[in-house]
């Protein structure tokens, strides 16, 4: 038989029309028995990080050689939503043996097919190598970045293909729906989730329970059930990811989520340049629908749902609920005023419940494993308050200085260095570490003593920061705490809708304020006038971006003040990176080789080609570009700052 | 009408209204520049901060809070001036008198709250972006020749790409609502302009006086929204006043 690459797109008139939940048990046997149950599973991470390192063509290659072995029978090769360890791309996981393989191209496809999969062979160069312990891992449990982690809600997206809904339904895909729609009644769906202790992931932290509830009981002609998937932090990629590997997982939440409320349209709003999330998303819809889970009578019961996608322009502003609905409606994303809250007030006015991505991801998890499961995972004590601890796990984006980077889930009340040195590997190059950014534009900066803090909503406010969505920045000793603050109220006043005085012309002063003292001119009262801004910015702005714009600052102020300070009376950035306090010095260590002169791009660099000192840098021709600094190889090249200097 | 105290009185007050129009009409001055009671409240310049404690999950809370956009509520209580509210109004006013150093209103205001004039650099702005010129054009006018422009601190009030707009009918009602007087209005022997949205517009005289009675756009625009003789619509106020008066003595109304 001939090898022809696989039909991506599924003709949706051949999709079978399942009109109860016997109907949806009795296909997902037939395809839990159409295949081998002893077939090897290979699960290659088509996520878009992966995709970057061309996975579509290895996926493409490795069912090529597969078919050409004659192993479809034995093996079948699954294009997966992401895995998580993105900066290891392109990834692939051989199953039941649990073999990682990482930067795999396609050149790569015959060996591993040849070898690993014909027979048992395991590719060493191919293997992930701690660049902690020097060892090399064979299984994904073996790698720290997967040991220490618990993936609940990634791992289904791991191992089917988004872009079918077979897959899904076979991995029980749905169940939970047929449970909600077949045994229980809507107040005991909303009663489950508020005992499961189930908090909004977007970062607030409200109980979705309570939330659904005062939905339910809101006087409306009509409820709307809203995703929000307008995920806007720096580094921040867990809804993308969720969106784009498992979309049936957040429409199966969704559709539960309806049901309880009583709500008949759902909306999902989801960034633009989020390309592959909307294209899986939208596919998924349309899959749904042809098999009777999503529109008129679902699984032919008398509930009836629909979700539509709507595409954000890309306002980090927009992330804010009333700015989403304003949005939605098709005004420009400035958020309204909340004196009557949008689950009772929202959407065109109507009873409006709005969850973040991986709040709905929960859902069904919930339905399916029970409450007693979820609240085993977590801290703190729901069973009278829902606010009385954070249950579950939490999908948080690992990046910035750490060895291994990536999405990674772990139970909440995992401590700060749980995630950053026994999953993340530490530090990178050997560096020290300074402080961690949790909760994005909105969250803090704390430092090395809030290491072994547990992360959940409560603990890391306590300490001035947030859990937020769940970005986490690393910084090492190479970051200037000044210039980080500097970055964000950057971010922030561009991000900012511009509507609030206080928020528009506050964080631009708050820019300039940090901007003067990154550039040396800095004085004790700019520390004091960012400290009584933050003030007002924080209280006299409409919604929560104003609110806590601040923060950065005020927690970098706050832990690190010493930086702010040294900037101000000695001229000394200590991370060595505000430009105008620092200078470049060729030191004895120089032997003589010449690198750094041919590579400076201003001529800046001159001297004999031999050991010892003598090359010099012209202070005055020097910008500060950093390429000698890294192209050294002897380490020859001293950054001087403050006294120093 | 329901009862709520503001500053340790009782009001009676219809609920939903804006707290700052009930508080204004009662005899209590909240600074304000954006609110206008023609237009629905924005909240955009802060200064109507106030404090309102109020019951939620039977817990009291109390929060600051622009008054404008604040709906009159059963049990409320409002402090209007205080020491937290007066910092919050200088740090606002320290931002707006930055922006808009000109603006007769502001610098008032930054007087009366003895505000530094020189807390940043001065970007020399006149307009302090409270919106409310788009929403009179838009809602009170029904023309919608103005909109924001941008967002954060690049953000900006204008023409549809900064051009002379088709909808400007030149009535000049954004003039006369803007707190700062920041859009100039020149009329001339024939022609009004608004350099700000680049507009000319042809002027209208009374027939019977010669004084400018509105732009042909304007009276273009009334032909279609009110119901007006012709002969009336381009009269100016006086002689209208004249013109009917002396119809209802012809008619014996008088």
């Amino acid at each position: 038989m001939s090898c022809s690459p696989e039909h991506t797109s599924i003709d949706l008139s051949k999709l079978k029309l399942l009109n109860s939940g016997g109907d949806l048990a009795e296909y997902r046997a037939k395809l839990q028995g159409d295949k081998n149950p002893d077939r090897k599973i290979v699960s290659v991470c088509t996520g878009t990080g992966c995709k970057a390192y061309k996975c579509d063509s290895l996926a493409e290659a490795l069912r090529d050689e597969v078919c050409k072995a004659g192993l479809e029978e034995k093996v079948e090769i699954v294009a997966t939503g992401c895995h998580g360890f993105c900066e290891r791309g392109a990834l692939m996981v051989i199953y039941p043996e649990e073999i990682l393989y990482q930067k795999v191209k396609s050149e790569n496809a015959a060996d591993i097919v040849a070898k690993t999969l014909a027979k048992g062979e395991v590719i060493e160069e191919l293997l992930f190598v701690d660049p902690v312990s020097g060892k090399k891992c064979t299984k994904e449990n073996d790698i720290p970045f997967y040991k220490h982690q618990q993936q609940e809600l990634m791992h289904g997206g791991r191992m089917l293909d988004p872009r079918k809904i077979d897959d899904y339904i076979a991995r029980d895909g749905y169940s939970a729906l047929v449970k909600v729609l077949g045994e229980m009644k809507g107040d005991e769906v909303i009663d489950q989730i508020t005992k499961s202790g189930l908090r909004g992931r977007g970062g607030g932290g409200f109980p979705t329970g309570v939330k659904w509830r005062t939905c339910k009981d809101a006087p409306g002609e009509q409820r709307y059930v809203i995703c929000n998937a307008d995920e806007g932090d720096p580094g921040a990629y867990m809804d993308r990811s969720l969106l784009e590997g498992n979309p049936h997982l957040i429409i199966e939440g969704m559709i539960i989520g309806a049901f309880a409320i009583g709500s008949s349209q759902g909306y999902v709003y989801v960034r633009n340049e989020y390309p592959l999330a909307v294209s899986n998303l939208t596919t998924a819809l349309e899959q749904a629908r042809a098999m009777g889970l999503l529109g008129k009578s679902i699984l032919g019961s008398d509930f009836s749902f629909d979700i539509k996608v709507v595409r954000g322009g890309g306002a980090f502003v927009c992330g804010e609920s009333t700015a989403l609905m304003a949005s939605l409606e098709g005004y420009v994303g400035e958020p309204r005023a909340k004196h009557i809250h949008t689950v009772e007030q929202g959407l065109y006015d109507q009873p409006s419940n709005l969850n973040n991505v991986e709040t709905w991801a929960n859902v069904p998890l919930i339905i399916n494993k029970g409450v007693d499961w979820f609240t085993g995972i977590g801290t703190g004590d729901v069973s009278k308050n829902p606010w009385g601890g954070s249950k579950g796990t939490k999908i948080f984006s690992l990046v910035g200085k750490v060895n291994n980077t990536g999405l990674v889930e772990v139970p909440m009340g995992a401590t700060l260095r749980q995630i950053i040195f026994d999953i993340g590997g530490g530090i990178r190059d050997g560096k020290k570490f300074k402080g961690v950014q949790t909760g994005g534009p909105s969250g803090g900066c704390l430092p090395e003593k809030f290491l072994d803090q547990p992360v959940d909503f409560d603990e890391l406010t306590k300490a001035g920061s947030m859990m937020g969505s769940g970005g986490m920045i690393v910084m090492d000793e190479d970051t200037c705490m000044v210039d980080f603050a500097r970055y964000f109220l950057n971010f922030l006043r561009d991000e900012s809708c511009g509507k609030c005085t206080t928020c528009r012309e506050g964080l631009k002063r708050m820019w300039e304020l940090t901007n003067d003292i990154c550039e040396g001119r800095g004085t004790q009262k700019h520390i004091e006038k960012l400290e009584s801004l933050a003030k007002v910015v924080m209280d006299g702005s409409l919604c929560a971006l104003g609110q806590t714009a601040a923060n950065p600052v005020l927690s970098t102020l706050k832990y690190y003040r010493e930086e702010y300070e040294g900037h101000i009376e000695r001229g000394e950035c200590i991370g060595r990176v505000c430009k105008p306090l620092i200078s470049f010095h060729i030191t004895a260590e120089c032997n003589g080789c010449n690198l750094c002169a041919l590579n400076c791009p201003y001529d800046a660099i001159s001297g004999e080609k031999k050991k010892g000192d003598t090359y010099k840098i012209d202070q005055d021709k020097c910008t500060k570009c950093r390429i000698c600094y890294q192209s050294c190889k002897f380490d020859a090249i001293d950054i001087r700052t403050g006294t120093q200097g | 009408m329901i009862d709520i105290v503001i500053d340790g009185k009782t009001i009676q007050a219809e609920q939903g209204a804006s707290l700052l129009q009930t508080a204004l009409d009662n005899g209590i001055d909240i600074p304000h520049l954006c609110y206008h009671p023609a237009v629905e409240a924005y909240g955009a310049c802060r200064l109507c901060l106030v404090e309102v404690t109020a019951e939620s999950h039977g817990r009291k809370k109390t929060k600051l809070t622009t008054s404008c956009n604040y709906p009159v509520l059963p049990g409320i209580e409002v402090v209007t001036d205080s020491e937290n509210i007066r910092e919050n109004r200088k740090g606002v006013l320290e931002l707006l008198i930055a922006r808009a150093p000109k603006a007769k209103r502001v610098r008032e205001l930054a007087a009366e709250y003895g505000v530094d004039a020189q807390a940043y650099p001065v970007s020399g702005e006149e307009c302090i972006l409270c919106g409310l010129c788009i929403q009179v054009c838009k809602d009170v006018m029904g023309v919608e020749a103005l909109g924001f422009i941008g967002r954060g601190d690049k953000k900006d009030v204008g023409t549809p790409f900064d051009d002379l707009s088709k909808e400007c009918i030149g009535c000049a009602s954004c003039a006369s609502v803007c707190p700062t007087q920041c859009i100039e209005v020149i009329d001339t022997a024939d022609t009004r302009e608004l350099p700000r949205w680049r507009a000319i517009h042809k002027l209208v005289r009374c027939r019977i006086c010669g004084k400018a009675v509105a732009t042909e756009k304007h009276l273009a625009h009334l032909k279609k929204t009110v119901n007006m003789d012709e002969d009336v619509r381009s009269v100016c106020p006086t002689c209208r006043r004249e013109f009917y008066a002396k119809q209802a003595m012809a008619e014996g109304h008088m």
